[in-house]
């Protein structure tokens, strides 16, 4: 009887611990935000003034942290046509960014959503863009079309920054989302 | 694109480079001779002249 009301203890005080951890899909942990900072909820921000300029121009400059490295060598091979475009560099500015773009990709990275990323990603596999990642699919299955695709304050799941505040920064907490026309986001 | 109406437009040559290289081949698929590219900047500089 005893040990019944002692194992009874133990399940009950455990199911409370867990069941914030299970329950919530919340990028908040109590605690610790302060040690933990940006690695906890971001990828690395960049810090690179040639990669800004040159991958920055034209569309937001994309945090190395997102893709993993094969991912990002196959990108920078295929300047030619980049997604429709010539986006070809000088040599000197493509060594530059191809050593920034593998140093910082998502398997050189310790940032937490970085770690996320390349955990979705099967082996083998390089995905081109962001949005074809298992986790990013994850992230925005919740989300309806009309809020992004459907949105023209918005248009595409490229323009991260249209909703993520501060995604050229690494952070995509979901407390700094701001939806265009639509506020706040939380799931 | 003209210094006319950006003073800043056509002072770095390694930019004009690219834009040439990109542009060229996307359009012509082959990348400007010397000439075609003395021709357009000759133009975009004083488009009075043409």
């Amino acid at each position: 009887m005893k040990s019944t009301l002692a194992i009874s203890a133990v399940i009950f005080t455990l199911g409370f611990v867990t069941l914030p951890v299970v329950y919530s899909d919340s990028d908040f942990r109590w605690g610790k935000m302060e040690e933990y900072g940006q690695k906890s909820t971001g990828v690395a921000a960049i810090n690179n003034p040639v990669y800004k300029e040159e991958c920055g121009s034209c569309h937001m400059a994309y945090p190395p942290g997102l893709l993993p490295a094969s991912s990002w060598t196959k990108l920078m091979a295929g300047l030619e046509d980049h997604f429709g475009d010539n986006a070809e560099l000088d040599a000197e500015a493509l060594q530059a960014i191809n050593a920034f773009l593998f140093a910082n990709s998502a398997d050189q990275s310790d940032y937490r959503r970085s770690r996320k990323f390349i955990r979705s990603i099967q082996s083998g596999e390089a995905p081109l863009r962001i949005s074809e990642t298992p986790y990013f699919k994850k992230e925005h299955d919740e989300i309806p079309d009309r809020m992004v695709t459907g949105n023209p304050k918005v248009n595409s799941y490229s323009h991260c920054n249209a909703c993520h505040a501060k995604a050229e920064q690494g952070g995509f907490n979901e407390h700094d989302i701001r939806i265009p026309g639509y506020g706040r986001w939380d799931d | 694109m003209a210094p006319s109406a950006n003073p800043e437009r056509l002072t770095d040559v390694r930019k004009i480079e690219k834009w040439f290289k990109r542009n060229c081949k996307w359009t012509l698929g082959r990348e400007c001779s010397a000439q075609e590219k003395t021709d357009l900047l000759l133009y975009i500089n004083n488009p009075t002249n043409f």
